[in-house]
């Protein structure tokens, strides 16, 4: 292992960590699958990392292979139908707003939706603009404004929120 | 009004502490994970494969079977080492890419998936009708006109019809939802 490399790794641990550990929640309620997803984001990105040119931003890099990472692991789990998945439309038309303001409540709603709308909320909550949400989930900058704004207005019905 | 972005940060558990060595002690388990179960799918097949040709080339192995089964059987080892390349070849997850976005990464997957699943009929049952028919068309002559063999026969022929049938329905069905999946995805030029 090049100590480089290492290093490189280590920034990126060290700069996306906290919000890898946020996405793993918008895939996974139980604590021991989510430190699962968690590492298994850190392993991929650790064999992806080497391939990183640096084309796009490191950012977009890292939360490319954390969302690819978490999608395939929401297709081997034989738990969740995909039918079972709504999309922002269904979740919107039947939103009532919550009794209770908390991260959890949150984290159910993103983990109900299907996954390239989980992945736009989630990409939304830790503060990418449209332009590098369409980068990372490779959706048109109009196609993801209007996404967006949706996002907004269920969060506003559903939780009070801005 | 609170900010979404603010209470999505707020989090009771603090990040994990992974180190170096977790991520290659990780990232080796799961290159030998896929090692092993590519193993094991190989054993298991490799085990109908022998049970086969066994059948086929040593008389009196299962049970006494006339040529025309014997020549079935070793069909049917023949369709199960086809199928076990065809599934450890198509079947294998790729691994997570940067270079793709995560839209067409889980179109990609969606249609690994869906493209497996439809065609289950082609290389999975298929394979295996000549062997299975030659395996009973030997027994149904070879017992032809006994009492009571008509009506068994015709009951296992039913069997393995029914069980193929409820097979290629359950994955066609399995399919036909992927593909409902696939066509809602908005185009990446949309």
């Amino acid at each position: 292992v090049s100590k480089e490399l290492e290093g490189r790794f280590q920034d990126v641990v060290r700069d996306f960590g906290p919000a890898l550990w946020r996405l793993s929640r918008g895939y996974e309620h139980d604590p021991e699958k989510r430190r699962d997803l968690h590492q298994d984001m850190l392993v991929a990105i650790w064999r992806a990392l080497p391939s990183f040119e640096g084309r796009s931003a490191l950012k977009t890099f890292v939360l490319r292979v954390a969302h690819n990472t978490a999608c395939g692991h929401v297709a081997k789990n034989k738990r969740i139908a995909i039918e079972q998945l709504v999309s922002l439309e269904q979740v919107d038309e039947s939103s009532s707003p919550e009794t209770r303001l908390d991260v959890e409540r949150l984290a159910e709603l993103v983990r109900s939706l299907a996954p390239l709308d989980r992945q736009l909320i989630l990409l939304h909550l830790e503060g990418l603009d449209p332009l590098e949400i369409a980068e990372v989930t490779g959706l048109t900058k109009t196609n993801v404004t209007t996404k967006v704004h949706r996002i907004k207005a269920l969060l506003a019905k559903r939780f009070g929120l801005e | 009004m609170k900010h979404a972005r603010e209470l999505w940060s707020k989090d009771d558990s603090p990040t994990p502490e992974v180190t170096m060595e977790e991520i290659l002690t990780r990232s080796d388990r799961l290159r030998r994970q896929v090692r092993t179960s590519t193993a094991l799918e190989l054993l298991a097949g490799a085990f109908v494969v022998v049970y086969f040709i066994l059948m086929a080339t040593i008389p009196g192995f299962a049970a006494r079977l006339p040529a025309l089964s014997r020549i079935g059987a070793a069909l049917i080892a023949c369709a199960a080492v086809f199928v076990l390349t065809y599934l450890v070849l198509r079947s294998a997850r790729p691994e997570p890419r940067a270079d793709v976005s995560t839209l067409a990464c889980y179109r990609a997957d969606l249609e690994r998936r869906r493209a497996l699943l439809a065609s289950v009929p082609k290389w999975y049952i298929a394979p295996f009708w000549p062997g299975t028919a030659l395996f009973f068309a030997g027994i149904a002559v070879e017992h032809w006109g006994r009492p009571g063999a008509g009506p068994v026969l015709v009951l296992c022929a039913i069997v393995v019809v029914a069980i193929n049938a409820a097979i290629a329905l359950a994955n066609a069905r399995a399919a036909r939802k992927l593909a409902t999946e696939l066509a809602s995805l908005p185009k990446a030029d949309e």
